[in-house]
């Protein structure tokens, strides 16, 4: 099939490779691609309503949900992650699994990316409370985490839920490192991505150490 | 890596049978997700992965 978005397809690919290292063997990844732009979900995930990648053969009730929506710049220079939820859900007695946290991005949203802690807290109520506001549940509030362009990625995530032993059975043993270099790559891509936003104070900074950085003809 | 593409009549029809599947029409869902009530963490997945219009901020309703 050809494609309107080869970036965000090739994308689509390397995060297939990555999480086939990270999770359980034949993580396979699905794309769909609509008018304007491709999602990236789990493979079946339409056709079964399975929305989750096994986390490990050997942790039947922990799951995880990957899902992007994506598309490539008109330019055909870059592609923009348009949405993208990531979380850690549980099946307690293998019924609908829940979830534990989420970290949803919305570009359009503000805070843009902001994670969803699945928990209860007392203290938050009783402080809602002594303010005279109505009772919120933690999962309903939005903590933001980086904005759009520094955002959490999938990598961050899995290694976050390995630091911190929420999940201890993982899939190929250099899948830490293969989460740091894509991390470093999605960081350099970003630093991109902030030069070309704002290329006046990047200009600057690079002169402030010493490079030499003439403007273009029809700079404003 | 599966690749296919769908219509947006097709990805509607999906998303109405999830809301179904809540016990809501593709119209409350729609009018949840765009005025910040839709608080079910799997039918927002949903409407931020797959709808045309953008997932509102969220606020409890139900409190």
């Amino acid at each position: 099939m050809t494609t309107s978005h080869p970036l965000s397809v090739a994308f689509a690919a390397e995060l297939q490779e990555f999480l086939n290292a990270a999770l359980v063997p034949d993580t396979h990844v699905d794309v769909i691609e609509t008018d304007d732009s491709i999602r990236v979900v789990p493979h079946d995930s339409l056709a079964m309503g399975k929305r989750f990648f096994a986390v490990a053969d050997t942790h039947a009730h922990q799951l995880l949900r990957v899902e992007y929506k994506l598309a490539d710049d008109p330019s055909g220079r870059f592609f923009r992650v348009l949405s993208s939820t990531f979380g850690l859900y549980v099946s307690v007695t293998k019924g609908v699994p829940v979830p534990l946290v989420r970290v949803e991005y919305e570009r359009s949203q503000t805070p843009s990316a902001h994670v969803h802690f699945h928990t209860s807290s007392a203290l938050l109520g009783w402080d809602y409370g002594r303010a005279g506001e109505p009772f919120r549940r933690e999962q309903s509030l939005h903590f933001p985490v980086g904005g759009a362009r520094f955002r959490p990625t999938i990598e961050e995530f899995l290694l976050f839920l390995d630091r911190e032993r929420l999940v201890d059975t993982w899939g190929t043993s250099d899948w830490k490192a293969r989460a740091v270099t894509r991390q470093a790559d999605y960081e350099v891509r970003q630093a991109r991505g902030v030069a070309r936003r704002h290329p006046r104070t990047t200009a600057e900074e690079l002169r402030s150490i010493g490079w030499t950085v003439v403007e273009p003809p029809g700079a404003s | 890596m599966v690749t296919r593409f769908l219509e947006r009549s097709e990805i509607d029809q999906m998303l109405a049978q999830a809301a179904a599947e809540h016990g809501y029409s593709f119209d409350e869902l729609r009018r949840m997700a765009v005025n910040g009530t839709l608080l079910e963490p799997d039918l927002r997945d949903l409407w931020l992965i797959w709808a045309s219009e953008p997932l509102a901020f969220s606020v409890d309703s139900d409190d």
